[in-house]
């Protein structure tokens, strides 16, 4: 059992003549939300990759909870993808009979009653639902497990101003105390008033990671304002 | 976990069922159409005169529609389940279902074994239910050549039991030979399919021409085993005379090669995964 619920160190990654991510190391802490902030390209979603083992690093190591990324790892770990991972052709019961299966800290009586406060069908296949719903849908799958470490990569892009009202404040109200959840956006206004901790990411390599409050209050000015700063073309 | 993966496979597959129920409806159509013309004609028309004697008229042109959808049906039941099978490959772990199902908490291994078994299960069950359809159409000209069913099954199991005769060892039985038969096409299939995941798990590594360099790395895997199994087998069949021998080492050969694809595969899924 670790102090860190995430820690990496040095994680390198390159595809080809590209580098992804040049030797990042950051360390989460639990009961903490941080904000992996960054424009399109910055090695974001690489990172979260390599922390779920869909790809494998370079060089460096990635520890969660003290345990290299693995099935064990991926027990403690609810990730929320960048794109639409779920089989369209799937009903949301089917959806959430599959995480019942294969997650034991799925609560499925929560994300029941959440789908049912959206009014979805839950016998409806994924397909006919809305891009907003759909997104929602998998986000109410993600959060209603009580993991360890919550990915959640870009879970407010594509969808309307309301629709993040809804996801933010489903993060907010889900995630369990003792984990950390790390999100992944470029969209800071939306999400800068739920963060404990912002890390910055540019070219693949972290540029700040501070708490959210400490960061203001230093700059005098929301994160939000001084990303637009640091990352102006 | 592994039966899980495989309980869910099923669920995902099973309009598979459908298209096998489609084909036997059809060749059920087929044999109820012949039956009733053979019927009207007085029962052994087909005995000594040609087919186009029996079905005439609105039937004959019924009987052609049935045939024709009957053909399709036959052809889309074999590319469903390989095609089919493929592409669930592709889409569930390399494409992106890959990023729900590669976090799951399951190794490749697993992954690529719970889409082999139901593969291999829907391919049999093609198989039977194409010889079952045959069966059926082959139903409709009972009263015509005059031979009861009852019969006609003694007759295939006489056929069978003999044809397994020598497979292992001499006098050996009907159980033994379709045991054998049913291991042999087990292999076979499990080669097969394992020889193209492990194509696409190389072939998906890459960041472009992702399908392109699959088809590259299958053709090379293919003359990689070709090359491999004429060294061994062509002193062997010098060697030995005896077939049956032969025709087990060569399962034999062709579980090691579907071993070799499987660890191929699941090693480019666990430390070359490349989900875009």
């Amino acid at each position: 059992m670790s102090e860190y619920i995430l820690d990496c160190g040095g994680v390198t990654k390159r595809f080809g003549y590209v580098t992804a991510l040049n030797n990042v190391s950051l360390r989460l802490t639990p009961g903490k939300i941080a904000g992996l902030l960054g424009p399109n390209g910055s090695g974001k979603t690489t990172l979260i990759k390599i922390i779920n083992k869909l790809l494998v690093p370079d060089e460096g190591a990635v520890y969660i909870n003290g345990l290299r990324p693995g099935t064990e790892t991926k027990k403690l770990i609810s990730y929320l993808p960048d794109c639409e991972s779920v089989n369209g052709n799937m009903s949301v019961d089917e959806l959430i009979g599959l995480f019942s299966d294969f997650y034991a800290d799925f609560r499925a009586d929560t994300s029941r009653a959440m789908i049912d406060n959206l009014g979805i069908d839950p016998k409806v296949k994924l397909k006919t639902l809305s891009k907003g719903n759909r997104e929602k849908v998998r986000l109410i799958m993600a959060m209603s497990r009580r993991a360890k470490l919550y990915l959640l990569d870009e879970p407010i892009g594509g969808v309307d101003p309301a629709a993040r009202d809804y996801i933010i404040n489903s993060i907010i109200t889900n995630y369990s105390p003792d984990a950390a959840v790390l999100i992944s956006t470029h969209l800071i206004a939306d999400v800068e008033k739920i963060l404990d901790e912002v890390i910055f990411i540019r070219e693949g390599s972290v540029l700040l990671h501070e708490n959210a409050d400490a960061l203001r209050e230093r700059e005098g000015k929301s994160v939000d304002a001084v990303f637009r700063e640091v990352f102006r073309c | 976990m592994l039966g899980k993966l495989i309980k869910h496979e099923f669920k995902a597959t099973k309009s598979m069922l459908l298209i096998f129920a489609a084909l036997l409806g059809m060749a059920a159509v087929i044999a109820v159409i012949l039956g009733i013309n053979i019927a009207a004609k007085g029962g052994d028309a087909l005995a000594g005169g040609e087919s186009s004697d029996v079905i005439t008229g609105t039937s004959a042109m019924i009987m052609m529609l049935a045939v024709l959808a009957f053909a399709f049906l036959n052809i889309f039941t074999f590319t469903s389940v390989f095609i089919g099978a493929i592409n669930r490959f592709r889409t569930n772990l390399l494409g992106n279902e890959g990023y729900l199902m590669h976090t799951l908490p399951v190794t490749p291994a697993q992954h690529i074994a719970a889409k082999l078994i139901p593969a291999i299960v829907w391919t049999i069950l093609g198989i039977i239910a194409a010889l079952a359809s045959y069966a059926i159409i082959m139903l409709g000209f009972i009263p015509g050549i005059g031979a009861p069913l009852p019969e006609l099954w003694n007759r295939g199991i006489d056929a069978f039991s003999s044809a397994g005769e020598g497979l292992i060892f001499p006098g050996a039985q009907l159980a033994l030979a379709a045991l054998e038969l049913l291991m042999s096409a087990v292999v076979a299939l499990a080669q097969f399919y394992l020889h193209i995941y492990a194509s696409m798990a190389v072939g998906y590594s890459l960041k472009n021409h992702r399908a392109a360099a699959s088809v590259g790395v299958f053709i090379v895997l293919s003359i990689a085993s070709g090359l491999l199994d004429s060294a061994i087998f062509t002193p062997l069949s010098n060697a030995f005379d005896n077939a049956s021998v032969l025709m087990n080492l060569e399962t034999l050969y062709s579980a090691v090669c579907a071993a070799g694809f499987y660890v191929i595969a699941a090693w480019f899924l666990d430390r070359r995964l490349n989900l875009q």
